[in-house]
């Protein structure tokens, strides 16, 4: 019978501690708990975090707007480049196809009349016109570094093409930009420009190359 | 009495300096404007810079177009500098920029309105107000029928 007694004594001892470690346990938790909570509702410092986020906003914004406004004004460099060359090329008329053909006085009464033959087109010599396009696009790239935009690099025809009445120049080259994002590894953007040039006949009368209207 | 003072004096200073009243604008004002000044000074001078960048180019092409499309090189010159004193008058140059403005030609043949000659139109803006100098060029060839 005292046996029991004592077991059950040392049981309720046991029982006893159990329930105060568990006590102090959770009380210790509640305190941090609160703690925890004393930080997140406390209103100091609210605005630098406000100020922070808007300003890596703000940085990330400029940072791409800044690098579009750039890869545009280079593009738009480019196609001004390559309009010029273009133009440049299909100013060589081919005489031979262009004086072909037979113009009399009827076909110029017709043509007073406005019943005459319907313009061709102005014929131009193709090869000389490829090779001043790209007379000029060398001359462009070669030349004085104000001739284009600084961010241009790698600049390549990427073709020419000549129909005999007009040409189409592609050009390529990579614009480099301003502000490069460490670890994204973008450094360039490849940007490219299509250019197509035709001739027109200027209306009026000029006989014999002598322009009257 | 003094000594009262004083210690009265320091102890209203602590409490100002303990206190947390104001302490949004003195946070906003140490941390923004360190962080947004120099980014809107960037900004203006990028954007100033790309600008006058852009207009001389513009300046520059269209007096190159129209000294090639001249019929000589006297009517050439007259006419590049009367299509960049419009253009410029066009696009808002104030007088300021005007003043800071060189024209400068420079061709591959002499005379210069010769067929196939290479015509380089430059424009130069000189440094000013914490702007750098701007140069922009442009080329264009006398029409081989000319």
């Amino acid at each position: 019978m005292e046996l029991k007694i004592v077991q059950f004594e040392k049981r309720n001892i046991f029982l006893l501690k159990l329930m105060f470690i568990v006590k102090l346990v959770s009380s210790k938790c509640l305190l941090r708990n609160r703690h925890l909570r004393n930080i997140y509702r406390d209103e100091r410092g609210s605005i630098s975090l406000v100020v922070i986020t808007l300003f890596l906003i703000s940085i990330s914004m400029i940072l791409i707007s800044v690098n579009v406004a750039s890869v545009a004004l280079a593009k738009r460099s480019l196609t001004q480049a390559t309009e010029s060359a273009a133009q440049r090329g299909v100013r060589n008329l081919d005489k031979a196809a262009y004086y072909s053909g037979e113009f009399d006085l009827t076909t110029q009464v017709k043509n007073l009349f406005g019943i005459g033959p319907t313009d061709p087109g102005i014929p131009i010599d193709c090869s000389k016109a490829k090779n001043d396009a790209q007379g000029a696009i060398a001359d462009w790239s070669s030349g004085s570094t104000s001739l284009r935009r600084i961010e241009i690099t790698e600049f390549t025809i990427v073709s020419i093409e000549c129909d005999g009445f007009g040409i189409q120049l592609v050009t390529s080259a990579r614009s480099k930009l301003p502000m490069q994002v460490a670890f994204f590894g973008l450094e360039s953007v490849e940007i490219s420009a299509k250019v197509s040039v035709t001739n027109k006949r200027t209306g009026g009368f000029a006989p014999f190359g002598k322009r009257i209207s | 009495m003094t000594l009262a003072l004083r210690r009265f004096n320091l102890r209203k200073s602590l409490q100002i300096v303990m206190s947390e009243r104001g302490s949004a604008s003195v946070e906003f004002v140490v941390l923004a404007l360190p962080l947004f000044v120099p980014i809107f000074i960037f900004l203006h001078q990028f954007a100033a810079v790309s600008g006058e960048e852009e207009m001389a180019r513009t300046l520059a092409r269209e007096g190159v177009r129209a000294y090639v499309s001249s019929s000589n090189s006297n009517h050439g010159a007259s006419a590049m500098e009367n299509v960049i004193q419009k253009t410029a008058a066009e696009i808002g140059l104030n007088k300021e920029q005007l003043g800071r403005m060189a024209i400068g030609l420079k061709c591959s043949a002499s005379p210069c309105h010769s067929p196939n000659a290479r015509v380089e139109v430059t424009i130069h803006f000189g440094a000013s107000g914490g702007l750098r100098a701007v140069t922009a060029s442009a080329q264009e060839y006398i029409s081989p029928w000319s």
